[in-house]
């Protein structure tokens, strides 16, 4: 069993299989042996952590993704196609879902990386620019110079 | 104000996640768009911090069309491109493969959809040592049957094609290429659709045979129309017959081929036990039709656990599927030329003649559907032949087809699925009297043992009835009286729960509503 403490202080005891999803614990298991102590994690919350492990849990006897796995995403051509289990793991509001991408970013969990990513990208997918503003409350900071030069950029590209 | 604005947005929430995430969410945003070139366009639109993003993710510039490839080649930097190509105007098309032949290197796939051969050569020529998927097909607007120029796109090919290695997925429709002029080394996918014109020097089923030998890592086969009247009979003598192995082999497809190319691929591919088949043929089977000559070789068939028929005026469709559901097979027989009611018997006909040559002894659970009752359309002596190809036969459904219930209400001495456990009529026209008749005769009157029924097999378990119109409302009653061990469901005409969940359930006996 591991012992991860999260930034708020809270302690989550789990299985070995569970933690070693993140290739980060995985790295640190392997530095330090065996061993009872406690691992920080400094930029995770217990209410994530939780969530992160709910997922690792979920995906713990699945093959890890190989080198040769993330060589071959680099020429392949990508799909934002998820998983039944993942779509209904990640249907949680925007600040979480941050959050968990965050955590899987830091933990290097590429597979939980990927679901969060996707899932953001299929929110902005079909939208227009000031519905992807209005969406992720972003204001629209161009100058008047900026914009007509992306607009006339835009159209070019698009009506050819 | 600009600089107030980059403020509040490096406050908003999804400002949290660092630059390398969000072009990893653009990447995936900016993919499956199809012909769309707007979303990274739009990406690169929201705000400076993502269009900065956006400008730095040369990954999402890739998807290269004639109009966006003069800004997006530049953007893409060394990445992986995906070069599409629609033609419309000839002198539009000699500019964008000016801008893309530069960098011809890094094409990663090319989708060429032309009737201008001309164009075709000239992209097909260049030289694209990392293409992983080329789609190319013959039409558009003002598209004609591929002209004799077709062949002459072989010699160049021949050339510019032979360091392929790395091509993963190849789909040609209504063009004829040389296949020998490619490395199929590492091909997953191959898609032949509509291919008529070729070389009168060239059998094209052989060079076909040969290349799917030199296939090994073949996954998905698509054979559609291709090689029709340009081959004779003869010419099958001439292929070895040598077994070609393809292992990794999934989906199988052969929809309307030439017999002699049809009857060639299944005779060669060692087909594996987790291939899924699908076969389309026009064929015009008579009641004489031996269609082991017609499909020398159908793989799986002890395999399939549960198949599903339909049948109509003019044809017939199986779905076979292994015990875990997986589909194994399915074949759909369109008889030419022929229509009407009159053709139902052929139809019929020609479906059981098939049974008979292709047997499937393992089926335990069949539905059988129609598009209509036809009621009076065939002899029950042919369905009495179908169901014996049956034999191990739990559960039955008919959709339909009242003269099929028929078939099933057994005469003395008559042995019809003799493991029958479960039965659902769905829209079907049998009377009551002959459906009392039908359970007497599979289930011994009250009093006796449930365990021995009229005539040697099992009695029925389970009977479901959905909107059958001709049924009165004393028929439960009635039922249950005379055969108190079957579960009875009956779901009147107008009943809205016929269309539920409930209707469609039995335990582990599930149907879809849906006709096939």
């Amino acid at each position: 069993m591991v012992n991860l403490v999260t930034s708020d202080n809270e302690s989550f005891t789990v299985e070995k299989a569970v933690a070693s999803r993140s290739v980060l614990i995985k790295n640190m298991l392997e530095d330090v042996g065996e061993s009872d102590q406690p691992i920080p994690l400094p930029n995770v919350t217990a209410s994530v952590l939780k969530k992160v492990l709910e997922y690792c849990d979920h995906h713990k006897n699945e093959p890890m993704p190989t080198s040769e796995d993330l060589a071959a995403e680099d020429t392949r051509k990508r799909t934002t196609d998820i998983g039944e289990w993942d779509q209904k793991f990640i249907q949680v509001d925007q600040e979480m879902l941050f959050e968990i991408i965050l955590a899987a970013n830091y933990l290097d969990i590429k597979p939980l990386l990927d679901v969060g990513c996707k899932t953001v990208a299929n929110m902005i997918k079909g939208k227009t620019p000031e519905e992807i503003r209005k969406l992720f409350n972003i204001v629209n900071d161009f100058t008047p110079e900026e914009e007509a030069q992306i607009k006339k950029e835009n159209e070019w590209a698009e009506d050819r | 104000m600009a600089d107030l604005g980059s403020k509040r947005n490096s406050l908003a929430p999804i400002s949290c996640l660092p630059d390398e995430v969000l072009s990893l969410i653009f990447e995936a945003a900016c993919t499956d768009r199809g012909s769309c070139q707007s979303a990274p366009l739009n990406v690169a639109a929201v705000s400076r911090a993502w269009r900065d993003i956006a400008l730095r993710t040369p990954r999402i510039w890739n998807a290269i069309t004639i109009s966006s490839a003069s800004l997006f080649l530049p953007r893409s930097k060394g990445c992986p491109l995906d070069i599409e190509v629609n033609v419309g105007c000839h002198s539009a098309t000699e500019r964008y493969f000016a801008l893309c032949i530069p960098h011809s290197d890094r094409w990663r796939s090319l989708n060429i959809r032309t009737w201008q051969g001309d164009v075709l050569t000239m992209f097909l020529s260049a030289r694209m040592p990392r293409l992983q998927s080329l789609v190319a097909s013959w039409g558009g607007r003002n598209a004609r049957r591929p002209p004799a120029e077709a062949e002459s796109f072989g010699p160049q090919l021949s050339i510019a094609q032979a360091s392929h290695s790395q091509l993963l997925t190849l789909d040609l429709d209504s063009l004829y290429l040389p296949l020998n002029s490619f490395n199929f080394s590492r091909l997953v996918k191959l898609r032949l659709a509509s291919t008529h014109s070729t070389s009168a020097d060239i059998t094209p089923t052989r060079e076909l045979l040969h290349t799917l030998n030199a296939c090994p890592n073949l996954e998905v086969l698509y054979l559609d129309k291709i090689y029709l009247s340009t081959e004779s009979e003869s010419h099958l003598h001439q292929y070895a017959r040598a077994p070609i192995h393809l292992p990794l082999l999934r989906e199988a497809s052969f929809h309307f081929l030439s017999p002699h190319t049809f009857k060639a691929v299944l005779t060669s591919i060692q087909f594996t036990t987790s291939v899924s088949m699908s076969i389309s043929t026009n064929t015009d089977p008579t009641v004489d039709t031996d269609w082991r000559n017609v499909f020398p070789v159908v793989p799986n068939l002890s395999l399939i656990h549960e198949l599903k028929i339909f049948l109509s005026d003019d044809i017939w469709d199986v779905t076979g599927c292994d015990f875990g559901g997986k589909s194994l097979l399915t074949i759909t027989c369109v008889l030419k030329g022929r229509r009407g009611t009159s053709n139902l018997t052929h139809i019929v006909s020609s479906l059981i003649a098939f049974v008979q040559h292709h047997p499937m002894p393992h089926v335990i659970d069949l539905r059988i559907a129609g598009s209509r009752d036809h009621s009076s359309a065939a002899a029950l002596h042919d369905f009495h032949s179908l169901f014996a190809g049956f034999p191990l036969l739990t559960s039955l459904t008919i959709d339909y087809w009242s003269a099929l219930v028929d078939a099933i209400i057994l005469a003395p001495g008559e042995v019809i699925f003799p493991r029958l456990r479960r039965l659902c009529l769905r829209w079907n026209t049998i009377v009551h009297n002959r459906l009392v008749e039908l359970v007497r005769a599979r289930n011994r009157p009250s009093g006796a043992s449930v365990s021995d029924s009229a005539n040697g097999g099992v009695p029925l378990q389970r009977l479901t009835l959905v909107e059958c119109k001709d049924i009165s409302d004393s028929l439960a009653s009635e039922l249950r009286e005379m055969a108190p061990e079957i579960k009875y469901r009956i779901f009147a005409p107008d009943s809205s729960s016929a269309d539920s969940d409930d209707a469609s359930t039995e335990g582990d006996f599930e149907m879809d509503f849906n006709p096939l």
